[in-house]
């Protein structure tokens, strides 16, 4: 089994920090805040740079996390995002789908995103009405999706689309299949006024008879739920990670403050009430973090269990929304400005996408149920 | 207040706020529009504790709490607002030789003033006032109200008002409370007046005894992140049922909704609370309304991480009021004190 040390994943971390420091400045922070414009070339110098470094599951989440602990809202928008939904294509895509897709989705040259969730369906992925019929070596593919990450910058989305109509089950009869987003009847809309992650791009999609080829299925005709759910097994490892990075970013800045700061002519840094809560939140990054990297290890290894992913996922995501508030209340009025307050708004996020902690629960909860408990011995 | 008078309070801070609940919602725009303060200051609300002979309501502070709670509501950041001009402007102004001009124009709408109260608190930041002559000049960073006409600012140990010649820069990107002007200001004026004698001292202790004020703007964004997460549970379906039919999700907006009635009903019921028992009021209340805006948004899913459906704002105001207006660290100083009979928790 391979245990990564922090040795090996040190010149990755270094790499990034680098890359952060330079391209993430505060003006840049300010200028993508706006839910303005696309940071493309930030993101194409991030590919060049820092996307040959993603050599396994370890590298990628190490990566991920350095650069959310500078910005986590433009660090996701321009390093984990633009590949959002190519693993499906690693895992279940044929050889022209790598060769014409993923592996240029590796480079830095495409963007692909993926559209599960739909207007009023949420975390109930089985609920999708996104109709797909088949029609001699195409599939017409009529319906909307919300909350769309890359909307209205993908190249390619993956999109799951009800196949079958006949099924008894409702998450059976869902098929995957890769739309060019330059297809006739695409069209996308960005959303606005998010509370956070603000450079990254949000969309609702809407698809009127799209003409999508039957070899742009991907994986299985009719396994498309199964297919996503395995995804998200994986793919939550990463949300642990962004989270990791942005409570440590929250954290840095606490440090920061309370190294500076007197209060009454004392340094907080004296204070003992200060050194509790500093310690309080130090533990919690830290087991975050370690169950996060127990999480990935499996993913690394082929055998992701969805009980640890979903603890990480959840206890990453719940530590970042809890340090970045405590850190933001601690440092007064200098916490609701700047760095402080964009990983506070930005943490929110992370308990909600990609499944919110009460569909973590439920995961976690009937696979201890399922299994009898949740330890190996 | 008797029972029907304060409801009936409520009811006109409610009418008015609904009338205009376009203008007090999410995107904030760093002010509030004419109609607005024009509306709140006509019904007595701006000037709620200002005394009659100012233009003000005089209202008892059981009425005052209750446009405090119900204004938060709507808008935190109006709440906000009157408590400034009402709890900390008015406390400091009666040090004044006039304090009429300021009163007056605060309860009439007409004149918008704030106070830098941020030294007293956990902050880097400071001021670089200093008086030459008969001017007073330099910059105070980060002022809520930025957009003030009248203003007290901290000089060493003293307090000093002025009257003219502020000027703030660009509104701040920042977390919440984002219907008030939070910005640096330049200070260039003639027409100051200095409080001697532990001005600063003062503004602490004022500071200290916000303690309901706070509690009551809590509960309003409590109660309002709650109200919408139960009627967005009511409605929302999700794998076949609706959400209020999940236990965990029913469960916990139950256990809030009735932390907030409990709360409600000890801070409205008109008891006469000691120091020690209004903090410990002020501190469950921040507590229950961080847990509720919190369970709104998660309540919410993806459509809660969006302005459009106004439970973000609350998550976001909450933690703001926290970060500009409680101590905690001195808090716990405080109940320490009380505790112990004397100054404690502190080496």
């Amino acid at each position: 089994m391979y245990h990564p040390t922090e040795s090996d994943l040190k010149k990755v971390r270094e790499k990034v920090r680098e890359f952060a420091s330079r391209e993430l400045t505060e003006n840049m922070a300010l200028k993508y805040e706006s839910e303005g414009a696309y940071p493309d070339d930030i993101r194409r110098r991030a590919a060049e740079e820092l996307l040959p470094s993603f050599k396994n599951t370890f590298s990628k989440m190490a990566a991920i996390e350095e650069i959310c602990r500078v910005n986590t809202g433009l660090g996701i928008t321009v390093l984990e995002q633009p590949l959002f939904g190519s693993d499906l294509i690693d895992l279940h895509g044929n050889q022209g789908q790598k060769s014409n897709i993923l592996e240029r989705v590796r480079k830095g040259e495409l963007i692909t995103g993926l559209a599960v969730t739909e207007p009023g369906g949420g975390s109930d992925v089985a609920s999708i009405k996104t109709q797909a019929i088949k029609s001699g070596k195409k599939f017409i593919l009529n319906g909307s999706k919300m909350f769309i990450t890359n909307g209205n910058v993908a190249d390619y989305i993956i999109v799951l689309a009800r196949t079958s109509l006949k099924e008894e089950k409702k998450h059976r009869g869902m098929t995957l299949l890769i739309v060019d987003t330059k297809s006739r009847g695409f069209s996308s809309n960005r959303l606005k006024g998010k509370m956070g992650v603000r450079p990254s791009v949000t969309s609702e999609l809407f698809f009127e008879e799209v003409e999508v080829p039957e070899d742009m299925v991907l994986g299985e005709e009719g396994k498309g739920f199964y297919h996503v759910m395995d995804f998200f097994n994986r793919s939550r490892i990463n949300v642990a990670a962004m989270s990791v990075g942005t409570a440590e970013g929250a954290f840095d800045k606490l440090l920061s403050c309370v190294m500076e700061r007197r209060t009454a002519g004392d340094p907080d840094y004296s204070n003992e009430g200060i050194i509790f809560d500093i310690s309080e939140l130090a533990t919690r990054i830290y087991a975050a973090r370690k169950v996060t990297y127990e999480a990935a290890e499996m993913v690394e290894l082929g055998d992701p269990d969805p009980m640890i992913t979903s603890m990480a996922k959840k206890m990453a995501s719940e530590a970042a929304v809890q340090v970045s508030k405590e850190a933001s209340k601690l440092m007064g009025p200098d916490g609701i400005l700047g760095a402080p307050e964009r990983f506070l708004r930005d943490s929110k996020i992370m308990d909600i996408w990609e499944g919110t902690s009460e569909i973590e629960n439920l995961v976690i909860g009937r696979s201890i149920l399922k299994k009898g408990g949740f330890l190996n011995e | 207040m008797n029972k029907e008078e304060l409801e009936l309070l409520r009811r006109t801070v409610r009418d008015i706020a609904e009338k205009h609940q376009k203008d007090l919602s999410p995107p904030e725009k760093g002010k509030f529009s004419d109609a607005v303060i024009s509306e709140f200051a006509s019904a007595g609300i701006l000037g709620a504790r200002i005394s009659p002979s100012y233009g003000g309501s005089g209202l008892p502070f059981d009425g005052y709490l209750v446009i405090l709670n119900e204004l938060a509501k709507y808008s935190p950041s109006l709440s906000v607002r009157v408590m400034i001009a009402n709890s900390i402007f008015n406390s400091l102004a009666e040090k004044l030789d006039n304090p009429g001009y300021a009163l007056t124009g605060i309860s009439e709408g007409k004149i918008n003033a704030a106070v830098e109260f941020s030294l007293s608190q956990n902050s880097t930041n400071g001021n670089s006032l200093v008086i030459s002559g008969s001017r007073i000049r330099g910059d105070s960073k980060h002022l809520l109200n930025a957009d003030c006409d009248v203003a007290f600012f901290s000089l060493g140990n003293d307090m000093v008002f002025v009257r003219s010649g502020i000027s703030g820069s660009q509104n701040s990107e920042r977390l919440g409370l984002n219907s008030l002007q939070y910005s640096s200001v330049k200070v260039d004026s003639e027409s100051f007046e200095i409080i001697e004698g532990g001005g600063k001292r003062v503004l602490k202790d004022i500071q200290d005894s916000l303690d309901p004020e706070i509690a009551a703007i809590s509960l309003g964004v409590a109660e309002a992140a709650l109200s919408r997460a139960v009627e967005y549970a009511d409605q929302r379906e999700a794998f076949g049922n609706k959400l209020r039919n999940y236990q965990p999700i029913a469960g916990r907006l139950a256990r809030l909704s009735f932390d907030v009635r409990y709360m409600g009903a000890i801070t409205f019921s008109g008891i006469t609370f000691e120091l020690g028992e209004m903090l410990a009021l002020k501190m469950h209340a921040l507590s229950v309304a961080e847990e509720a805006t919190n369970t709104a948004i998660q309540t919410f899913g993806g459509y809660g991480y969006f302005e459009d459906f106004l439970v973000e704002r609350y998550y976001r105001d909450i933690i703001a009021i926290q970060s500009l207006f409680v101590n905690r660290r001195q808090d716990l100083e405080r109940v320490s004190g009380m505790l112990f009979g004397e100054k404690s928790g502190y080496l």
